[in-house]
């Protein structure tokens, strides 16, 4: 009797807790219908649609591979700087042969080709000390490492511009542009080349119909001057390699703003050009900038007006109608004719070399620069041309939580974007600087989405999170969760490196292989299409100097942009090639690190701000399914052995081996618990099945 | 019945003389201005933020919020109705716990708190708006309480307690207010006037702390003495001649660490609050040199133009007695000399050359930088550059007398001179005077004008303002008070960008330095360059820059 009164009191006990429970979820969930409803209308975009992500999954084959704004499939991206790849024509490094002054030549042509052969001697160096100046190399580079590029896994290309470029220099006193080989070795260089720049990248075009005379062949002047193009395209689409074509349609060339000839001051910006900012097509002038021989600025009024951007403070106006550093001219895509030679040029390159392999698409260069009907209008012309067609806008820091970039996205319909977001946070995390954006709390909600642990808090826990931080600046905004479909962030483009931002090796010489090996692991384990920027499968990087700065801090542009170096070269690194050729190989062997889903898991031992456990795995995996393959991520920042769990996670009681990807070493799973042993910034990828 | 007499009602009336000619004047000002900046735009296409800089005007706007967001705090929990009420209540709680509380203790702790968040809400309020560089920052982070907490705790333990209390006033014990003796409890009254006195030092007649262990005036003050007070010194937004020296040396580096370490610790604790982590990375990777650029010139560049602010004001004050004397001397009216004519400078210069070559140079400005020798080489416009001597250049632009503009060129910052000499300004000022206000410039008549004005002034203060002294001489807002502030945002604004660049420039001189020195270079990657190199070299660039000017010619130039 006692022991059923005891019991009972025990009983009766247990359900006051309950109880309490109860009436605090009823408190909640009564709390929770109005502020649901408030946090639905009040949104930084006004009023929000919901994007029913289920509607699409519900056909089982858009549920396994469902496909993404953008037109990015399983792909792996490769970006390639043309001049700095491979120089496999040496006769087009001065390419003379595109400027004829012989006495046939019209006086005025014969001038302006002259001034061009002067240009274009001192725009090439051939010592490969100044990186603002042309460095040799071109398509027929690219053509002849296809092999190799099929070899690492690569299924798209991404090359720099290579529409015609104005030829010139441009000098800048704060810009450093020279190679230093010890500390101090900079006594001898050229006082205006080591703060010179050459359009090498390609980002100062001219003619938006032609192909540049650094990229083409002597050969082919009096023929196809496509040729060598037209070649790239079909050996690379033999291969199954796309070409995605970079397109700048937001601004010209510098231009030298006299009528007087510019003078050498070292401490004074100066220009040296032919074209000061005109436009041509197929070679044919349309519209000049400036006109120093007559004074004039922009009489067809294809530009805005001359207004640098404040980067400080941009307004939107001023972003899409402002000049970017550099005096570059502004198109005025609102004028129609500006907008109708533009897409004609995008519908030219889109319908070039019908008889062969055409272009997969493009990425377009600074998009949030133009005004977004234009990029409206190009999304129409070009999905309707071909609906295929890869779409990547570069929005510069773009992502989540960059709400710029979400009103443009969210205006449009069929660009993809490089999510900054996600592969910033990661490099300062992996680079062990997590004193804001890099740190796992960030990088998880980023990773999860919807299923993130700000969006997932119920109403009233994110009341108060919002009163606490009404900014949100370090979340990502349920609002803009709610307009983004899953699938389609997961087509978003993530990087290691890319052609703007400082190698990494650069900026942080204390990085640690074994950390630079685990990003490089993370971002192909993570949702997204990994783009690898040219050398960063060997640690491309130029050493940490003070003078190594570029726009973008040390080892940025143009210091990320250094010659590639190749298997066989001396500092060339295999174990990180060897690495990045796996990774590829596994992103296409397992889809489902392309569109399936993640779950962060929390193995007993480890720090939640230290160490990352995530799990990939299908969206239509059921439960208990055979050859339901998960891929497995462990990070650890100290190291140590962890014993990771996979209870909780539906179907994994089928889960019977293990694979490291690296090693191919396999072990048994038992009772779902995976031992892992990882050194301090180590990280391992298993595929479990 | 008298009919009272109401400033603003019987007085202020447009037929008034005065007030019509005041309504003139400012009317002209203003449509002057507004003229001034529309021209710049429609015809240099240059914006308010190309004439302004727009990092310097927001390190002026940040100072504002300094001077108002606090002194607004106080004043308004000072004269919150049932003030004392509430602190009561607030007190009878604690002493359910703490028998011991006094009321004037948990006065003075509530008003230290507002004082420290009202402060760094200020301080936010600018600094997010200079900090816009950094990705994804919004200044509504200010207002994170999860991250104000921290801040005000910080604050209160290394700003207020060892910084204010053990550092500069050498008190051993920071929780002992005010002194032990009789004298000094005399001299400083109740805690809450020793808060006074520390937060507010010139509104109160207190200026320094009491205490046995506080810094004590013992005689007048050095000359150099006061004036490194009046000039190294400031506090809460005013500068004094009596200040201790310790203070004045030691006050600089408790501000910079106080605001190192409860900014840093501020974000600690916002990272706690997001993701429950305590994570201290924010004490290391902190924007030291950019917060010391902005104290350095908030604080210094504020003192400078408060202490101009103070001197100028006493010159409007001496210029008003001087005026006075006008009035002893005969009235002869004696008009000045008008320019009803266009001004000659305006005519010569529109038709010469000079103005087309500062036209393409001004157009120039977002692109082209713009040197001594460059000017001569526009001024020569339209004559070979060779014809401009330097000298002649030289003479325009570094005379004495001359007025130079300097310009808007943000993203260059290159100056480019315009030069106007005083007697040219003098005459497109008469110009505009006599054309568009049309006022008799003589002296008696200016006289009359502004000894209207002051009449009409003392009117209106002693009819009006009076209700509102009591308020404004509690916290210290005088026209003299406006006035230096006014000035201090104005130096801020217009040293900024000196100021910040000559510490930007020496700090990368020291860098350079210690890399130099110290710095490590990798040569393994190194070898990834040398690999890639070759032995012939580009032509050397003197032969592009020889070759250039030809070829310009005969592409733009030759028929």
């Amino acid at each position: 009797m006692g022991l059923m009164t005891t019991h009972s009191n025990i009983k009766v006990i247990s359900l006051v807790p309950r109880f309490l429970a109860g009436v605090l979820c009823c408190f909640l969930f009564i709390f929770s219908i109005p502020l649901a409803w408030a946090a639905d209308q009040v949104s930084d975009y006004g009023v929000v649609s919901r994007l029913d992500d289920q509607t699409s999954l519900e056909n089982p084959d858009v549920r396994s591979n469902p496909a993404s704004r953008g037109n990015l499939g399983n792909d792996v991206l490769y970006y390639i700087v043309v001049d700095r790849f491979f120089d496999a024509n040496a006769d087009n490094n001065v390419p003379d042969y595109a400027f004829p002054v012989g006495e046939d030549v019209d006086r005025k042509v014969r001038a302006y080709n002259d001034m061009n052969r002067l240009l274009l001697r001192h725009g090439y160096d051939p010592t490969h000390r100044y990186i603002g100046m042309y460095w040799g190399g071109d398509l027929e580079g690219v053509i002849q490492k296809l092999d190799y590029l099929k070899d690492l896994g690569v299924t798209k290309i991404v090359l720099s511009p290579i529409q015609d470029n104005a030829n010139g220099v441009l000098y800048s006193p704060s810009a450093y542009g020279y190679l230093h080989l010890e500390k101090d070795d900079g006594q001898e260089a050229d006082p205006l080349y080591s703060h010179a720049s050459s359009s090498f990248h390609g980002y100062w075009t001219k003619d938006w119909f032609e192909i540049d005379e650094h990229f083409r062949s002597p050969q082919d002047e009096t023929g196809d001057r496509y040729r060598v193009f037209r070649q790239l395209l079909d050996e690379a689409g033999e291969r199954g390699i796309g070409i995605i074509m970079d397109l700048t349609l937001n601004h010209t060339s510098p231009f030298h703003y006299s009528s007087l000839h510019p003078v050498f001051y070292p401490d004074q910006i100066g220009f040296w050009f032919a074209d000061n900012g005109a436009i041509y097509r197929h070679g044919e002038l349309v519209a000049t900038y400036w006109d120093p021989a007559n004074e004039t600025l922009d009489p067809k009024g294809w530009f805005h007006p001359l207004r640098p951007i404040n980067f400080d403070r941009p307004s939107q106006e001023m972003v899409e109608n402002g000049t970017l550093p550099g005096g570059l001219p502004d198109l005025n895509q609102e004028v129609p004719e500006v907008a109708n030679y533009l897409l004609d040029a995008v519908k030219f390159w889109l319908n070039f070399n019908e008889e062969g392999h055409q272009i997969a698409g493009f990425r377009l260069d600074a998009v949030k620069h133009v005004n977004v009907k234009f990029w409206q209008t190009l999304e129409n012309e070009v999905l309707a041309i071909r609906p295929s067609a890869v779409l990547i806008g570069e929005y510069f820091s773009a992502g989540y939580r960059d709400l710029g970039s979400m009103e443009l996205y969210q205006k449009t319909k069929g660009y993809t974007l490089f999510n900054f977001d996600l592969s910033m946070n990661a490099r300062r995390f992996f680079a062990r600087v997590r004193n804001w954006d890099g740190r796992i709390a960030v990088l998880r909600d980023l990773i999860l989405g919807k299923q993130g642990h700000y969006y997932s808090q119920n109403p009233l826990q994110r009341f108060v999170h919002q009163l606490f931080d009404p900014a949100e600046t370090l979340e990502v905004p349920p609002n803009i969760l709610d307009v983004v479909a899953d699938a389609d962030a997961k087509g978003w483009v993530n990087f290691v490196e890319n052609h703007d931002e400082p190698r990494l090796l650069t900026e942080h010489p204390q990085m640690s292989e074994q950390a630079y090996a685990s990003l490089m692991k993370f971002i192909f384990v993570s949702p997204g299409v990994p783009m690898l920027m040219y050398g960063v499968e060997s640690g491309l990087a130029v050493p940490y100097h003070l003078e190594h700065a570029g726009l973008f801090g040390i080892g940025g542009d143009p210091f990320n942009r250094q010659m590639m170096i190749w298997p066989g070269d001396r500092p060339w690194n295999d174990r990180l090639y060897d690495l990045t050729r796996q990774l590829t190989h596994l992103r296409q062997n397992y889809p489902v690190l392309r569109y399936g889903d993640s779950h962060f898991l929390y193995p007993r031992g480890s720090k939640p701000d230290k160490d990352m456990f995530f799990i990939r795995e299908p969206l239509s995996c059921d439960a208990e399914a055979e050859g339901c393959t998960r891929v497995l991520y462990a990070y650890s920042t100290g190291g140590g052995e962890f014993l990771v769990s996979l209870d909780g996670l539906a179907g994994t009681r089928s889960i019977h081996q293990v694979e490291n990807v690296e090693t191919g070493f396999k072990a048994g799973v038992f009772d779902g618990l995976i031992p892992v042993r990882l050194e301090p910034e180590e990280s391992k990828v298993f595929v479990l099945e | 019945m008298q009919k009272l007499l109401h400033p603003l009602g019987d007085n202020l009336n447009l037929k008034d003389p005065v007030i019509r000619d005041v309504f003139r004047y400012l009317v002209g000002t203003l449509i002057s201005l507004i003229l001034f900046f529309s021209l710049s735009y429609w015809f240099y296409k240059v914006p308010l933020e190309g004439i302004v800089d727009a990092k310097a005007f927001s390190f002026g706007v940040s100072k504002l919020y300094q001077i108002i967001v606090p002194l607004g705090v106080f004043a308004l929990f000072q004269e919150l109705p049932q003030r004392q009420k509430l602190i009561r209540r607030v007190v009878r709680l604690v002493q359910r716990f703490q028998p011991s509380a006094s009321p004037e203790k948990y006065e003075y702790l509530i008003g230290l708190t507002l004082g420290f968040i009202s402060w760094k809400i200020g301080c936010d309020l600018g600094f997010m708006l200079i900090s816009q560089g950094i990705p994804n920052w919004k200044w509504e982070r200010a207002f994170t309480w999860g991250g104000l907490i921290p801040y005000t705790v910080l604050q209160y333990v290394f700003y207020y307690l060892i910084g204010q209390k053990i550092i500069i006033l050498g008190q051993l014990n920071p929780f002992k207010e005010g002194g032990d003796s009789d004298s000094d409890k005399t001299a400083g009254g109740s805690s809450w006037k020793q808060f006074l006195a520390n937060r507010f030092p010139r509104y109160t007649d207190l200026y320094y702390f009491p205490g046995k262990t506080s810094v004590k005036y013992t005689g007048r003050p050095s000359p150099w003495e006061m004036r490194s007070a009046k000039f190294l010194h400031e506090s809460m937004n005013a500068t004094s001649y009596s200040v201790p020296l310790r203070q004045v040396v030691l006050k600089p580096f408790v501000d910079y660490g106080g605001i190192i370490i409860s900014w840093s610790f501020y974000n600690v604790g916002l990272l706690f609050v997001q993701s429950g982590e305590f994570n201290i990375s924010p004490l290391i990777y902190f924007n030291f040199l950019e917060i010391f650029a902005f104290y350095v010139v908030n604080v210094y560049g504020y003192i400078l133009g408060y202490n101009v602010g103070e001197f100028l004001y006493l010159r409007i004050l001496d210029l008003g007695e001087f005026f006075e004397s006008w009035d002893q001397e005969p009235q002869k009216p004696k008009v000045l000399e008008t320019c009803n004519t266009f001004p000659l400078f305006l005519t010569s210069f529109l038709r010469s050359t000079a103005y087309h070559g500062l036209l393409t140079a001004v157009k120039s400005w977002e692109g082209v930088l713009m040197s001594i020798d460059q000017f001569s080489t526009l001024l020569g416009y339209g004559r070979s550059p060779n014809e401009v001597t330097k000298n002649e250049v030289t003479k325009v632009i570094s005379s004495p007398h001359s007025l130079r503009v300097l310009t808007w060129a943000k993203a260059i910052r290159q100056p480019l001179v315009i030069s106007l000499s005083v007697g040219d300004v003098s005459q497109i000022f008469r110009y505009y005077a006599g054309r568009f206000l049309l006022y008799p410039f003589s002296k008696s008549a200016l006289y009359q004008l502004l000894m209207g004005v002051g009449r009409r002034w003392e009117l209106f203060q002693s009819a009006r303002l009076w209700a509102f002294y009591p308020f404004l001489e509690r916290y210290g807002i005088s026209m003299r008070w406006f006035v230096s502030c006014l000035c201090g945002l104005v130096a801020i604004v217009m040293l900024e960008p000196n100021f910040a660049g000559a510490i930007f420039s020496t700090s990368a001189s020291i860098q350079h330095s210690l890399y130099n020195r110290y710095g490590q270079f990798d040569s393994v990657l190194a070898q990834q360059i040398v690999h890639k190199s070759t032995v012939s070299a580009a032509p050397p660039s003197q032969m592009l820059l020889d070759n250039f000017p030809a070829k310009w010619g005969a592409l733009y130039f030759e028929d």
